[in-house]
């Protein structure tokens, strides 16, 4: 609802042409993106990764329009968003934090640095803040093996992590994206 | 066409004669070699997921999955070896361990569990690795069958059958790895699927309990069942049915495998709405709605009947067996009028079919389907899966063309309201038709009306003016059941009863019903029905179940169901097909042709 208040009358004029029901005109650029891909079934990926770009995440509704559009069942366009972690159903923060549960982090103790994050923001995993800023997610090796245990916050990458270090990071480092 | 070459394999040092392009275990399979498998299932696309099939090819250091390996001509295939039997015990024991395989409390202890089947053909009783058991949850929302994701052993069996031969893809595996699921739509149950036709064809494909016919669950083993062969009488198609009993009770109805009709499918009414929903049987005759004997009935309507020809008529569903159709047209003479009721504009369509043979096999091969005031998913699921299948999988072009809008529309290139045709439409229709080669009309009642007739006008035209296009195949879909054979029987077919009724003066009427799922009510639907029948002395309703309709009735005669009789009905495209007793008759009814013999002849 929120979502949808903060478009204007101008551009709901200026939308395009969309055929989903909210006039929002983000489904334009979805529109334009999958014609793009003349919409062709096997750009699935591609086109959701797009819509994630364009929406924050991929809520049901993004879900059910691109699965008319392309004449895909949605149960194959939902287990394809499940299959990859790059893809949240859920609206994330502004920033993300991934934890590395990669091998080498792993055995480097991705767990304790993962459980300490989790208490320091006071979220769990798949989870957001309550003032929407920061998401923490995990993912497999972000390729920063060498600086393993590791996470990144958006572009940026914290390695040779402790819970200790965790702290601090909580404390210092992670106030610039707030 | 080119004959598929012929090659040849050799299976445990015997050889194997088979085609090109065959997979190791089909050509095992043809000559009565045994590979086991979990996955496999004849008529689905091969996944290769279970490894339960794996086979040595000399020369390769891996084994293989035999069902997804395409035989190479020459090679040499070991199927058991101590290699071999050891890892496929391993794979089993890893699927006991991955969830809850507990069987004497599955709900569906199926006795051909394809798991259970191997672990006890492999001589497994004891298991090496830790129970992982994850709490999964049960989905019992469906109205007939229901999912217990914890004896899932992810084959995809089900999602295979629902896209490939259903042709909806309610069904799909979530998340990776160890949370893999099976999920209906986006997520959701059964019960909420608007996906989902229920046609129930994913839980005869299941090789374990996981999803299972809720009358059947906690039943015993389906192999100790009762299985009959029969045929649908719900709709034209007439599909073979496969209907398994215990203790003279039906647990599930399956599609016959070797029926050319359906080869093993069947929508949601032949598999469950036949019998799987309470109805209010009628067994015994009744007069004044008080129970009587048949000797008390028949007396009565005897007396009744004692009024002018002319003032006797005879109404017939047109779902009664072919062999009842002609004791109808026997005694027809004894009536001043004799019809059968359809549905609105169907009358047109009870004649002989417009084509020879085998439509509903050519359909599947359409390459453009145009669907014309039919509504094939309400009214013939079957004819609904072969259409959704041949567009998904076979690239068809889809154009339908109707009065209400239907699940077959999000599949369609074109979906046109048949009230609202604008010349912008036909250049799309023209488009998606442009060199057409094998392409097909389904049209049902609606196609009669005037605007539909001009719809189909406009088609042909098209057609006509397509250069190197074939003529399309016409397939005229009625509603009612069995209305070819009336209609050969002679019986003429009425869209009106009101007027029919009001025609002459009448005292004595007398209606078969049959089996009719709604006991007839929906005659009353009609305007002026109810009041002219009030006019009528005698009402003789002949019908299995109660319904507003037998409530007004002088006398009620009981009539036996699809699974009591024996006999004969004809199918859209002209087929003969037998009706074979699978359950015994309820109480007092009788079969609709005896009935009327015994009242009449
Ligand atoms: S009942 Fe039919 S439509 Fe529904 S999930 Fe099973 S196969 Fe698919
Ligand atoms: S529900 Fe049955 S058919 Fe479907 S994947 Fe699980 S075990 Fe296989
Ligand atoms: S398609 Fe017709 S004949 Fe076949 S199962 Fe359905 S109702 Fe019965
Ligand atoms: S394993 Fe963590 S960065 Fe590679
Ligand atoms: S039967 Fe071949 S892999 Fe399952």
């Amino acid at each position: 609802m929120s979502e949808q208040k903060q478009i204007s009358h101008s551009a709901r004029l200026a939308t395009l042409d969309t055929t989903h029901p909210s006039g929002d005109p983000r489904f334009a650029d979805l529109d334009r993106t999958m014609e793009s891909y003349n919409f062709d079934p096997t750009s699935l990926i591609q086109i959701l990764h797009a819509a994630q770009q364009m929406f924050g995440y991929l809520s049901a509704d993004v879900l059910r329009y691109i699965s008319t559009s392309l004449k895909l069942p949605i149960s194959h366009v939902y287990g394809v968003v499940t299959f990859y972690h790059l893809f949240t159903m859920k609206p994330r923060g502004k920033h993300q934090i991934m934890v590395c549960r990669g091998t080498g982090c792993h055995v480097r103790g991705a767990t304790q640095v993962l459980e300490a994050l989790q208490k320091e923001l006071g979220i769990r995993e798949g989870e957001t803040t309550k003032d929407g800023l920061l998401s923490l997610a995990t993912a497999r090796c972000i390729g920063a093996c060498a600086l393993a245990p590791a996470i990144s916050v958006d572009d940026d990458v914290y390695g040779k992590l402790s819970p200790d270090k965790v702290k601090d990071l909580v404390k210092n480092d992670l106030k610039k994206y707030v | 066409m080119i004959a598929p070459k012929k090659i040849s394999i050799t299976i445990n040092g015997q050889v194997c004669e088979g085609e090109q392009g065959q997979t190791i275990l089909e050509i095992a399979r043809a000559n009565n070699i045994y590979i086991p498998t979990l996955c496999y299932m004849k008529g689905l696309t091969p996944w290769g997921g279970c490894r339960l099939c794996i086979v040595e090819v000399e020369g390769n250091p891996k084994v293989v999955p035999s069902c997804a390996t395409p035989a190479v001509d020459g090679t040499k295939i070991t199927t058991h070896n101590d290699r071999l039997v050891a890892l496929r015990k391993a794979t089993l024991e890893l699927l006991f361990s991955e969830r809850n395989h507990i069987c004497p409390i599955c709900p569906y202890n199926k006795g051909d569990c394809g798991l259970q089947h191997q672990g006890l053909a492999h001589g497994i009783t004891g298991i090496r690795y830790p129970y992982l058991y994850p709490a999964l949850p049960v989905d019992v929302t469906g109205r007939y069958f229901g999912i217990d994701h914890n004896r899932c052993i992810l084959c995809t069996r089900c999602i295979r059958t629902c896209d490939e031969i259903e042709g909806v893809h309610t069904l799909d595996v979530s998340s990776r790895g160890i949370k893999n699921q099976i999920v209906v739509d986006m997520n959701t149950t059964f019960g909420a699927s608007d996906t989902c036709t229920q046609c129930g064809a994913c839980v005869v494909s299941c090789p374990t309990g996981a999803l299972f016919d809720k009358a059947a669950a906690f039943r015993g083993q389906w192999t100790s069942s009762v299985q009959i062969l029969t045929t649908c009488t719900e709709c034209p198609v007439g599909c073979g049915l496969k209907v398994h009993t215990k203790e003279n009770r039906i647990v599930n109805v399956w599609g016959d495998p070797d029926s050319p009709v359906n080869t093993g499918h069947l929508c949601v009414k032949g598999r469950y709405q036949t019998w799987a929903e309470p109805r209010d049987r009628i067994t015994t005759p009744l007069i004044k709605g008080q129970p009587a004997t048949w000797d008390e009935a028949l007396a009565a309507i005897k007396k009744a009947a004692k009024v002018k020809k002319a003032e006797k008529a005879l109404l017939v569903a047109p779902r009664v067996t072919n062999e009842t159709a002609a004791a109808i047209a026997g005694v027809a003479g004894k009536f001043g009028q004799t019809a059968m009721f359809v549905g609105a504009n169907e009358a047109a369509l009870c004649a002989e079919p417009s084509f020879t043979g085998d439509a509903l096999r050519k359909l599947q091969d359409a390459d453009a389907i145009i669907v014309l005031g039919a509504q094939p998913t309400r009214d013939n699921g079957v004819v609904a899966s072969r259409i959704r299948v041949a567009v998904r999988k076979r690239g068809a072009k889809l154009l339908i063309f109707h009065a209400r809008k239907s699940e077959l529309d999000r599949h369609a290139d074109v979906a046109a309201n048949v009230v609202s045709l604008e010349s912008k439409l036909w250049n799309k229709v023209k488009a998606a038709l442009a060199g057409a080669q094998r392409p097909a009309i389904v049209y049902g009642p609606n196609a009669m009306t005037p605007i539909g007739v001009t719809v189909m006008e406009r088609l042909i035209a098209i057609f006509e003016a397509n250069t190197g296009g074939s003529e399309p195949l016409l397939i005229g879909l009625p509603v009612s059941a069995n209305a070819l054979a009336m209609s050969r029987a002679g019986i003429p077919a009425v869209e009106e009863v009101g007027p029919w009724l009001d025609a002459k003066p009448l005292k004595f009427l007398h209606i078969v019903v049959g089996d009719a799922l709604d006991g007839g009510a929906g005659l009353l639907e009609e305007k002026y029905v109810p009041a002219l029948l009030e006019r009528i002395d005698c009402l003789v309703v002949q019908a299995s179940y109660k319904s507003a309709l037998t409530d007004k009735a002088s006398v009620v005669l009981p009539a036996t169901i699809w699974c009591e009789k024996t006999g004969t009905v004809t199918n859209l495209e002209g087929r003969e097909l037998p009706l074979r007793p699978v359950v015994t008759v309820a109480g007092e009814a009788r079969d609709d042709k005896a009935i009327l013999e015994s009242v009449y002849a």
